[in-house]
Protein backbone atom coordinates (compact mmCIF):
# COMPACT_ATOMS: atom_id res chain seq x y z
CA UNK A 1 0.00 0.00 0.00
CA UNK A 2 1.36 3.38 -0.64
CA UNK A 3 2.89 1.50 -3.50
CA UNK A 4 1.55 4.01 -5.93
CA UNK A 5 2.84 7.58 -3.76
CA UNK A 6 6.09 6.15 -2.84
CA UNK A 7 6.90 5.35 -6.89
CA UNK A 8 5.91 8.56 -7.74
CA UNK A 9 8.50 10.00 -5.03
CA UNK A 10 11.26 8.05 -6.24
CA UNK A 11 10.37 9.37 -9.71
CA UNK A 12 9.78 12.77 -8.74
CA UNK A 13 13.41 13.24 -6.92
CA UNK A 14 15.00 11.60 -9.65
CA UNK A 15 13.66 13.80 -12.08
CA UNK A 16 14.73 16.94 -10.19
CA UNK A 17 17.44 15.66 -8.11
CA UNK A 18 17.95 14.73 -4.96
CA UNK A 19 18.49 18.01 -2.81
CA UNK A 20 16.50 16.04 0.50
CA UNK A 21 18.63 16.11 3.88
CA UNK A 22 20.74 12.48 4.18
CA UNK A 23 18.36 10.67 6.13
CA UNK A 24 19.29 8.87 9.59
CA UNK A 25 20.45 5.05 9.62
CA UNK A 26 17.31 3.37 9.88
CA UNK A 27 14.72 5.85 9.25
CA UNK A 28 12.21 3.96 8.16
CA UNK A 29 12.65 1.72 11.03
CA UNK A 30 9.60 3.17 13.07
CA UNK A 31 7.44 2.34 9.76
CA UNK A 32 8.21 -1.11 9.16
CA UNK A 33 7.91 -1.83 12.69
CA UNK A 34 4.22 -0.53 12.66
CA UNK A 35 3.67 -2.99 9.64
CA UNK A 36 5.34 -5.95 12.02
CA UNK A 37 3.51 -5.46 14.79
CA UNK A 38 -0.15 -5.42 12.99
CA UNK A 39 1.05 -8.93 11.20
CA UNK A 40 2.71 -10.47 14.36
CA UNK A 41 -0.46 -9.44 16.21
CA UNK A 42 -2.82 -12.61 17.33
CA UNK A 43 -5.98 -12.22 18.68
CA UNK A 44 -6.07 -8.53 18.40
CA UNK A 45 -8.89 -6.60 19.07
CA UNK A 46 -11.17 -5.14 15.72
CA UNK A 47 -9.76 -2.36 14.54
CA UNK A 48 -13.39 -1.40 14.07
CA UNK A 49 -14.64 -1.78 17.63
CA UNK A 50 -11.58 0.45 18.73
CA UNK A 51 -12.21 3.32 16.40
CA UNK A 52 -15.95 3.12 17.31
CA UNK A 53 -14.97 3.68 21.00
CA UNK A 54 -12.71 6.68 19.84
CA UNK A 55 -15.40 7.95 17.66
CA UNK A 56 -18.18 8.35 20.63
CA UNK A 57 -15.54 9.20 23.07
CA UNK A 58 -14.81 12.22 21.04
CA UNK A 59 -18.84 12.81 20.27
CA UNK A 60 -19.86 12.72 24.23
CA UNK A 61 -17.19 14.28 26.36
CA UNK A 62 -15.37 16.60 22.67
CA UNK A 63 -18.10 17.97 20.94
CA UNK A 64 -18.80 21.59 20.25
CA UNK A 65 -20.04 22.30 23.48
CA UNK A 66 -17.74 21.39 26.08
CA UNK A 67 -18.35 20.72 29.97
CA UNK A 68 -15.16 20.73 32.37
CA UNK A 69 -16.39 17.84 34.04
CA UNK A 70 -17.04 15.42 30.87
CA UNK A 71 -13.60 16.65 29.56
CA UNK A 72 -11.56 15.61 32.71
CA UNK A 73 -13.38 12.28 32.21
CA UNK A 74 -13.03 12.31 27.90
CA UNK A 75 -9.11 12.80 28.76
CA UNK A 76 -9.27 9.62 31.11
CA UNK A 77 -11.29 7.58 28.90
CA UNK A 78 -8.85 8.49 25.51
CA UNK A 79 -5.76 7.53 28.06
CA UNK A 80 -7.58 4.21 28.87
CA UNK A 81 -8.23 3.35 24.60
CA UNK A 82 -4.25 3.77 24.56
CA UNK A 83 -3.55 0.04 25.61
CA UNK A 84 -6.46 -1.46 22.94
CA UNK A 85 -5.41 0.46 20.23
CA UNK A 86 -1.69 -0.48 20.46
CA UNK A 87 -3.31 -4.07 20.74
CA UNK A 88 -6.17 -3.99 17.75
CA UNK A 89 -5.49 -6.38 14.90
CA UNK A 90 -6.84 -7.22 11.64
CA UNK A 91 -7.21 -11.16 10.51
CA UNK A 92 -6.23 -9.85 6.71
CA UNK A 93 -2.49 -10.34 6.55
CA UNK A 94 -2.89 -10.56 2.46
CA UNK A 95 -0.18 -8.37 1.15
CA UNK A 96 -2.39 -7.79 -1.62
CA UNK A 97 -4.19 -4.40 -1.01
CA UNK A 98 -5.16 -4.71 2.08
CA UNK A 99 -7.78 -2.33 3.36
CA UNK A 100 -8.15 -3.75 6.30
CA UNK A 101 -4.11 -2.98 7.34
CA UNK A 102 -4.95 0.19 6.07
CA UNK A 103 -7.54 1.22 8.37
CA UNK A 104 -5.48 -0.11 10.78
CA UNK A 105 -2.64 2.45 10.93
CA UNK A 106 -5.62 4.84 10.34
CA UNK A 107 -6.30 3.71 13.29
CA UNK A 108 -3.15 5.05 15.13
CA UNK A 109 -3.47 8.15 13.62
CA UNK A 110 -6.82 8.28 14.47
CA UNK A 111 -6.54 7.84 18.02
CA UNK A 112 -3.30 10.37 18.16
CA UNK A 113 -5.64 13.41 16.90
CA UNK A 114 -8.37 12.36 19.29
CA UNK A 115 -6.10 12.31 22.27
CA UNK A 116 -4.52 15.39 21.06
CA UNK A 117 -7.59 17.14 20.85
CA UNK A 118 -9.17 15.98 24.02
CA UNK A 119 -5.92 17.01 26.19
CA UNK A 120 -5.49 20.23 24.28
CA UNK A 121 -9.25 21.15 24.90
CA UNK A 122 -9.46 20.33 28.33
CA UNK A 123 -6.50 22.68 29.28
CA UNK A 124 -7.84 25.55 27.06
CA UNK A 125 -9.64 27.79 29.45
CA UNK A 126 -11.93 29.98 27.13
CA UNK A 127 -14.23 29.95 24.38
CA UNK A 128 -12.80 30.00 20.89
CA UNK A 129 -14.59 29.43 17.63
CA UNK A 130 -15.39 25.67 17.52
CA UNK A 131 -14.28 25.32 21.03
CA UNK A 132 -17.32 26.47 23.41
CA UNK A 133 -16.59 25.94 27.33
CA UNK A 134 -19.56 25.80 29.53
CA UNK A 135 -16.88 27.02 31.85
CA UNK A 136 -15.47 29.92 30.89
CA UNK A 137 -17.89 31.36 28.28
CA UNK A 138 -15.63 34.37 26.67
CA UNK A 139 -13.08 34.64 24.51
CA UNK A 140 -9.68 35.26 26.03
CA UNK A 141 -6.98 36.95 23.72
CA UNK A 142 -4.81 38.03 26.93
CA UNK A 143 -3.90 34.21 28.10
CA UNK A 144 -4.81 32.06 24.85
CA UNK A 145 -3.87 33.71 21.63
CA UNK A 146 -1.37 31.13 20.83
CA UNK A 147 -1.73 27.53 19.57
CA UNK A 148 -1.58 24.50 21.48
CA UNK A 149 1.39 21.92 21.00
CA UNK A 150 1.05 18.27 22.08
CA UNK A 151 3.91 15.64 22.94
CA UNK A 152 2.54 12.22 22.84
CA UNK A 153 5.13 11.56 26.12
CA UNK A 154 3.24 12.25 28.92
CA UNK A 155 0.67 14.27 27.54
CA UNK A 156 2.93 17.26 27.52
CA UNK A 157 1.62 20.86 26.08
CA UNK A 158 3.37 23.52 24.98
CA UNK A 159 2.40 26.67 23.02
CA UNK A 160 4.03 28.63 20.31
CA UNK A 161 2.52 32.57 19.75
CA UNK A 162 0.43 33.15 16.58
CA UNK A 163 1.76 34.68 13.47
CA UNK A 164 -0.56 38.22 13.29
CA UNK A 165 2.23 39.42 10.19
CA UNK A 166 1.02 38.44 7.10
CA UNK A 167 3.78 38.76 4.05
CA UNK A 168 1.47 40.43 1.49
CA UNK A 169 -1.80 42.16 2.91
CA UNK A 170 -2.24 45.12 6.04
CA UNK A 171 -2.22 43.36 9.31
CA UNK A 172 -5.05 43.99 11.82
CA UNK A 173 -5.63 43.40 15.37
CA UNK A 174 -7.80 40.02 15.79
CA UNK A 175 -10.83 40.89 17.65
CA UNK A 176 -13.73 38.71 18.45
CA UNK A 177 -16.26 37.91 16.27
CA UNK A 178 -19.61 39.42 16.82
CA UNK A 179 -22.29 38.19 14.96
CA UNK B 1 -30.01 -7.95 4.87
CA UNK B 2 -28.28 -10.52 2.38
CA UNK B 3 -25.08 -10.27 -0.08
CA UNK B 4 -23.64 -12.05 -2.42
CA UNK B 5 -20.08 -10.76 -2.94
CA UNK B 6 -17.37 -11.51 -5.49
CA UNK B 7 -14.03 -12.44 -3.58
CA UNK B 8 -10.78 -12.89 -5.20
CA UNK B 9 -7.31 -12.15 -3.33
CA UNK B 10 -4.73 -13.78 -5.68
CA UNK B 11 -2.18 -14.72 -3.05
CA UNK B 12 -4.79 -17.30 -1.65
CA UNK B 13 -7.60 -18.24 -4.93
CA UNK B 14 -6.94 -19.82 -8.05
CA UNK B 15 -10.75 -18.05 -9.10
CA UNK B 16 -12.84 -15.61 -8.61
CA UNK B 17 -16.10 -16.95 -6.53
CA UNK B 18 -19.03 -15.80 -4.71
CA UNK B 19 -19.26 -15.53 -1.00
CA UNK B 20 -22.54 -14.74 1.03
CA UNK B 21 -23.15 -12.18 4.06
CA UNK B 22 -26.48 -12.15 5.87
CA UNK B 23 -25.73 -8.82 8.32
CA UNK B 24 -27.88 -6.71 10.54
CA UNK B 25 -28.12 -3.31 9.27
CA UNK B 26 -27.73 -0.43 11.49
CA UNK B 27 -30.57 2.63 11.67
CA UNK B 28 -28.25 4.91 10.21
CA UNK B 29 -27.57 2.62 7.41
CA UNK B 30 -29.17 4.12 4.26
CA UNK B 31 -26.93 3.52 0.71
CA UNK B 32 -25.08 0.01 -0.20
CA UNK B 33 -21.63 1.26 0.94
CA UNK B 34 -23.25 2.00 4.62
CA UNK B 35 -23.74 -1.89 4.26
CA UNK B 36 -20.43 -2.45 2.95
CA UNK B 37 -18.79 -1.21 5.57
CA UNK B 38 -21.06 -2.33 8.10
CA UNK B 39 -19.63 -6.07 6.32
CA UNK B 40 -16.30 -5.32 6.53
CA UNK B 41 -16.75 -5.07 10.55
CA UNK B 42 -17.42 -8.19 10.41
CA UNK B 43 -15.28 -9.83 7.48
CA UNK B 44 -12.15 -7.93 7.56
CA UNK B 45 -10.80 -9.17 4.72
CA UNK B 46 -13.02 -7.77 2.06
CA UNK B 47 -11.32 -5.22 -0.12
CA UNK B 48 -12.86 -2.31 -1.89
CA UNK B 49 -12.05 1.18 -2.77
CA UNK B 50 -14.15 4.36 -1.31
CA UNK B 51 -13.31 7.42 0.04
CA UNK B 52 -15.72 10.71 0.12
CA UNK B 53 -18.98 8.72 0.88
CA UNK B 54 -21.43 10.82 -1.49
CA UNK B 55 -20.91 10.55 -4.97
CA UNK B 56 -17.77 13.60 -5.67
CA UNK B 57 -14.84 11.19 -5.62
CA UNK B 58 -15.91 8.13 -7.79
CA UNK B 59 -13.83 5.30 -5.98
CA UNK B 60 -16.86 2.96 -4.90
CA UNK B 61 -17.65 1.72 -8.58
CA UNK B 62 -19.03 -1.63 -8.67
CA UNK B 63 -21.36 -3.88 -10.53
CA UNK B 64 -24.60 -3.84 -8.79
CA UNK B 65 -27.38 -6.39 -9.36
CA UNK B 66 -26.03 -6.73 -12.71
CA UNK B 67 -25.56 -2.49 -13.13
CA UNK B 68 -22.54 -0.17 -12.40
CA UNK B 69 -22.95 2.57 -10.28
CA UNK B 70 -21.67 4.00 -7.12
CA UNK B 71 -22.27 2.33 -3.96
CA UNK B 72 -22.25 5.23 -2.03
CA UNK B 73 -25.62 7.00 -3.66
CA UNK B 74 -27.08 3.32 -4.20
CA UNK B 75 -30.06 3.40 -1.82
CA UNK B 76 -30.41 0.27 0.34
CA UNK B 77 -34.09 0.23 0.00
CA UNK B 78 -34.00 -0.07 -4.31
CA UNK B 79 -31.48 -3.18 -3.87
CA UNK B 80 -33.35 -6.56 -4.74
CA UNK B 81 -31.65 -9.79 -2.25
CA UNK B 82 -29.15 -10.89 -2.39
CA UNK B 83 -27.55 -7.56 -3.68
CA UNK B 84 -25.15 -9.19 -6.21
CA UNK B 85 -21.99 -7.54 -5.73
CA UNK B 86 -19.42 -7.98 -8.10
CA UNK B 87 -16.39 -5.55 -9.14
CA UNK B 88 -16.62 -3.22 -12.42
CA UNK B 89 -16.59 -6.02 -15.51
CA UNK B 90 -13.81 -6.08 -18.68
CA UNK B 91 -10.62 -4.74 -16.50
CA UNK B 92 -8.14 -6.97 -14.44
CA UNK B 93 -8.99 -7.92 -11.22
CA UNK B 94 -6.49 -7.03 -8.58
CA UNK B 95 -8.30 -7.94 -5.68
CA UNK B 96 -12.31 -9.09 -4.48
CA UNK B 97 -14.04 -5.26 -5.57
CA UNK B 98 -10.64 -4.02 -6.82
CA UNK B 99 -9.43 -3.40 -10.40
CA UNK B 100 -6.97 -2.37 -12.23
CA UNK B 101 -7.82 1.17 -13.62
CA UNK B 102 -4.65 1.54 -15.92
CA UNK B 103 -6.48 1.33 -18.76
CA UNK B 104 -8.84 3.21 -18.11
CA UNK B 105 -6.59 6.55 -16.98
CA UNK B 106 -4.35 5.20 -19.80
CA UNK B 107 -7.12 6.32 -22.25
CA UNK B 108 -8.33 9.63 -20.14
CA UNK B 109 -4.69 10.62 -20.41
CA UNK B 110 -4.84 10.07 -24.59
CA UNK B 111 -7.25 12.77 -24.65
CA UNK B 112 -5.21 15.68 -23.63
CA UNK B 113 -7.68 16.93 -20.48
CA UNK B 114 -6.51 20.33 -20.01
CA UNK B 115 -6.64 23.26 -21.74
CA UNK B 116 -3.88 23.46 -24.58
CA UNK B 117 -3.60 27.46 -25.04
CA UNK B 118 0.07 27.94 -27.54
CA UNK B 119 0.63 31.43 -26.88
CA UNK B 120 2.33 33.22 -23.88
CA UNK B 121 0.75 32.97 -20.38
CA UNK B 122 -1.55 35.75 -20.00
CA UNK B 123 -1.17 37.67 -16.43
CA UNK B 124 -4.90 37.57 -15.61
CA UNK B 125 -7.15 34.28 -15.93
CA UNK B 126 -8.57 33.51 -19.30
CA UNK B 127 -11.99 34.72 -19.34
CA UNK B 128 -15.10 32.74 -20.52
CA UNK B 129 -18.71 34.40 -21.29
CA UNK B 130 -21.44 33.18 -19.34
CA UNK B 131 -22.71 31.86 -22.47
CA UNK B 132 -19.04 29.98 -23.46
CA UNK B 133 -19.12 28.81 -20.00
CA UNK B 134 -22.50 26.74 -20.47
CA UNK B 135 -20.85 24.65 -23.08
CA UNK B 136 -19.15 22.99 -20.28
CA UNK B 137 -22.43 22.00 -18.26
CA UNK B 138 -22.89 18.13 -18.85
CA UNK B 139 -19.10 17.66 -19.12
CA UNK B 140 -17.10 19.02 -16.93
CA UNK B 141 -18.78 16.77 -13.53
CA UNK B 142 -17.25 13.59 -14.74
CA UNK B 143 -15.80 11.68 -11.80
CA UNK B 144 -13.96 9.46 -13.55
CA UNK B 145 -15.57 6.45 -11.66
CA UNK B 146 -15.27 4.39 -14.50
CA UNK B 147 -18.82 3.09 -14.35
CA UNK B 148 -19.83 3.90 -18.20
CA UNK B 149 -16.31 2.77 -19.66
CA UNK B 150 -16.46 -0.60 -17.84
CA UNK B 151 -20.44 -1.29 -19.42
CA UNK B 152 -19.44 -0.71 -22.51
CA UNK B 153 -18.73 -3.43 -24.61
CA UNK B 154 -16.75 -1.50 -27.13
CA UNK B 155 -14.73 -0.74 -24.66
CA UNK B 156 -14.61 -4.30 -23.16
CA UNK B 157 -13.75 -5.58 -26.87
CA UNK B 158 -10.36 -2.96 -27.07
CA UNK B 159 -9.77 -1.03 -23.97
CA UNK B 160 -6.01 -0.54 -25.56
CA UNK B 161 -7.71 1.38 -28.44
CA UNK B 162 -11.38 2.57 -27.67
CA UNK B 163 -10.83 5.55 -25.82
CA UNK B 164 -14.54 4.67 -24.57
CA UNK B 165 -17.27 7.29 -23.36
CA UNK B 166 -15.55 8.57 -20.36
CA UNK B 167 -12.20 9.56 -22.09
CA UNK B 168 -14.53 10.78 -24.81
CA UNK B 169 -17.13 12.64 -22.59
CA UNK B 170 -13.52 14.48 -21.51
CA UNK B 171 -12.30 15.03 -24.64
CA UNK B 172 -15.41 17.24 -25.91
CA UNK B 173 -15.17 18.88 -22.81
CA UNK B 174 -11.88 20.60 -24.10
CA UNK B 175 -12.90 20.59 -27.99
CA UNK B 176 -15.92 22.41 -26.17
CA UNK B 177 -13.70 24.93 -24.42
CA UNK B 178 -13.91 28.22 -25.81
CA UNK B 179 -10.50 28.41 -24.17
CA UNK B 180 -8.57 25.63 -25.74
CA UNK B 181 -6.80 26.49 -28.94
CA UNK B 182 -6.49 22.80 -30.36
CA UNK B 183 -9.49 21.45 -31.53
CA UNK B 184 -7.92 20.43 -35.06
CA UNK B 185 -5.18 18.58 -33.08
CA UNK B 186 -7.56 17.16 -31.17
CA UNK B 187 -10.40 16.14 -33.95
CA UNK B 188 -6.92 14.68 -36.06
CA UNK B 189 -5.90 12.30 -33.00
CA UNK B 190 -9.77 10.96 -32.95
CA UNK B 191 -10.09 10.46 -36.28
CA UNK B 192 -9.62 6.88 -36.12
CA UNK B 193 -11.48 3.62 -36.53
CA UNK B 194 -10.67 2.78 -33.12
CA UNK B 195 -10.36 5.93 -30.87
CA UNK B 196 -13.82 7.10 -31.68
CA UNK B 197 -15.63 4.64 -34.14
CA UNK B 198 -15.51 1.64 -32.06
CA UNK B 199 -19.00 3.89 -30.61
CA UNK B 200 -21.73 1.87 -31.66
CA UNK B 201 -24.44 4.20 -29.77
CA UNK B 202 -24.92 0.68 -27.59
CA UNK B 203 -25.94 3.97 -24.70
CA UNK B 204 -24.70 1.12 -21.50
CA UNK B 205 -22.79 4.49 -20.97
CA UNK B 206 -25.70 7.37 -20.32
CA UNK B 207 -27.49 4.50 -18.66
CA UNK B 208 -25.39 3.88 -16.12
CA UNK B 209 -23.68 7.21 -15.14
CA UNK B 210 -24.24 8.31 -11.54
CA UNK B 211 -23.86 11.99 -12.45
CA UNK B 212 -26.54 12.03 -15.21
CA UNK B 213 -24.28 12.55 -17.83
CA UNK B 214 -24.41 11.73 -21.48
CA UNK B 215 -21.47 10.61 -23.46
CA UNK B 216 -23.25 9.57 -26.42
CA UNK B 217 -23.98 12.54 -27.51
CA UNK B 218 -20.63 13.90 -26.71
CA UNK B 219 -19.60 11.24 -28.72
CA UNK B 220 -22.17 12.23 -31.30
CA UNK B 221 -21.08 15.89 -31.52
CA UNK B 222 -17.53 15.13 -31.95
CA UNK B 223 -18.70 13.16 -34.98
CA UNK B 224 -20.50 16.25 -36.28
CA UNK B 225 -17.40 18.41 -35.85
CA UNK B 226 -15.41 16.07 -37.89
CA UNK B 227 -18.37 15.73 -40.85
CA UNK B 228 -18.47 19.47 -40.66
CA UNK B 229 -14.77 20.06 -40.84
CA UNK B 230 -14.60 17.31 -44.19
CA UNK B 231 -17.59 19.34 -46.09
Amino acid sequence: MGRSAGQSMVEFIRSHGAAHREQPAGAGEASLARVARLDGQANGEDVAVVRDEIQRAMQAHCGVFRFPDLLVQGVEKIRALGDRVARSGVTDKSKVFNTARIEALELDNLYETARATMVCAEARKETRGAHDREDFHARDDVNWLKHSLWYRDGDRLDYKPVNLKPLSVESFAPKARVY
Amino acid sequence: MKFRIQRYDPDRDARPYFQDYDVAMGPSDRMLLDALIRIKTVDDTLSLRRSCREGVCGSDAMNINGRNGLACVTRLTDLAEPVVIKPLPGLPIIRDLIVDMTLFFDQYHSVKPYVIDGGPLPEKERLQSPQERVQLDGLYECILCACCSTSCPSFWWNPDKFVGPAGLLNAYRFIADSRDQAVNERLDDLEDPYRLFRCHTIMNCVDVCPKGLNPTLAIGRIKELLVRRAV
